[in-house]
């Protein structure tokens, strides 16, 4: 035992959310600065990428689609995030499906959403062109096109705010962001143990199906066993590129541990709209990547840099 | 002969006795190691657990992962 853990919980972007520091017995002075500095990137993020917010960075990016516009460094940040993960993916994982997840009917926070039917995505294509001006601090994104961050901002917030707590606090010990169930930890846990991750259950809720263990990264998971909206619930928030309507093929959720918290959301993005198949062989073209798949009809699978679990398990 | 059964009784309680102790000490769990990588233990639909590495330990877990839940009214 080198400590203990304090933890702050408070909610943004939409979700439940909290910061956490360890804490050595004889430390703690400097706790409160390095737990006040994650939370205030949190919601610097949510203000930079936010598509509820009308003033955000994010969305007069998108207002003025076809020229460019000076935004916050965060947003310029995760838009390059954003790109090479579409790139990575093979498209899987794409930034510019927003007019397609508004046709769909998510088209405000999730707590306002109603039970009307979804509507064709008319004129949407996948991969709009974005561009990015990092020296100039502005970017651009196709006419008529527009960036929704769902599936990689919290992950990528989660580890900016990692950050952020450290550079409040060189001395860190150790300290855990955790933003609705997108994860990014660092350093040393109360017990001198490993961090110690829990997946919930996507077919059993308040249940949890496994527990994972690593001293740092990101781990993110995505799945449509929540976010689920329209008539009878019906629908539900991963739109697959593809098509520009609601994924039919993918897992009732995927995990995803990587080093970068953002990764792990864009991939775990990607897999959630991707048969098992297909993310047996995208997982195997980054070995720095695991995931722990969950069908919708059938029994978890760990894939991609967890080996090792496979073969214990024969 | 009532010395030599008192001492055959004797012998026989500590080897019960140093018996029993190890048992017990071959029964105590192993300390948990922080370098141990990443475990995972997954729960078939059955409710089953399929054991896909050696859980270091059962102690509560410090965040939970899951596809982003609406935040509590």
């Amino acid at each position: 035992m080198i400590g203990r853990l304090i933890e702050r919980p408070f909610r943004a972007m939409g979700t439940s959310c909290s910061v956490a520091v360890t804490v050595r017995a004889a430390g703690g002075s400097r706790a409160d600065q390095a737990l006040a500095a994650g939370r205030a990137e949190v919601d610097a993020c949510e203000r930079a990428l936010s598509r509820f917010d009308s003033e955000s960075d994010l969305s007069r990016l998108n207002a003025a689609s076809g020229s460019w516009v000076k935004v916050d460094a965060r947003l310029v940040d995760v838009l390059a995030a954003a790109l090479r993960a579409r790139e990575e993916t093979g498209g899987r994982f794409d930034p510019t499906i927003l007019p397609a997840l508004v046709a769909a009917g998510y088209d405000r926070t999730f707590d306002e959403l109603d039970e009307r039917p979804a509507r064709p995505a008319t004129g949407w294509r996948a991969a709009a062109e974005v561009e990015i001006d990092a020296e100039r601090g502005r970017a651009r994104v196709e006419q008529g096109a527009a960036v929704d961050l769902g599936g990689i901002g919290k992950g990528w917030s989660a580890g900016r705010a990692l950050f952020a707590m450290y550079w409040a606090w060189p001395g860190l010990p150790g300290a855990l962001v955790d933003l609705g169930g997108d994860v990014a930890l660092a350093g040393a846990t109360p017990d001198g143990g490993p961090w110690r991750v829990a997946v919930a259950d996507p077919r059993a809720p308040g249940e949890t199906l496994a527990t994972l263990t690593f001293d740092a990264g990101g781990v993110a998971t995505s799945g449509r066993d929540r976010r689920r909206f329209g008539p009878n619930r019906s629908l539900h928030h991963l739109i697959d590129p593809a098509t520009g309507e609601p994924a039919l093929a993918g897992p009732l959720a995927v995990t995803v541990v990587a080093p970068d918290p953002a990764d792990a959301e864009a991939h775990a993005t990607a897999l959630a709209v991707s048969g098992l198949a297909e993310a047996r062989r995208h997982l195997e073209r980054f070995p720095h990547l695991g995931a722990l798949y969950v069908p919708a009809d059938g029994e978890p699978v760990a894939i991609g840099a967890l080996p090792l679990r496979e073969e214990a398990a024969a | 002969m009532r010395r030599v059964w008192a001492t055959v009784v004797s012998v026989w309680a500590v080897v019960a006795i140093v018996a029993v102790l190890a048992w017990t000490k071959a029964q105590a769990p192993a300390p948990l190691s922080g370098a141990t990588p990443t475990v995972l233990v997954v729960k078939g639909k059955n409710g089953k657990q399929q054991r896909l590495v050696v859980v270091q330990g059962t102690a509560g877990a410090h965040a939970t992962t899951q596809t982003s839940p609406a935040p509590p009214a």
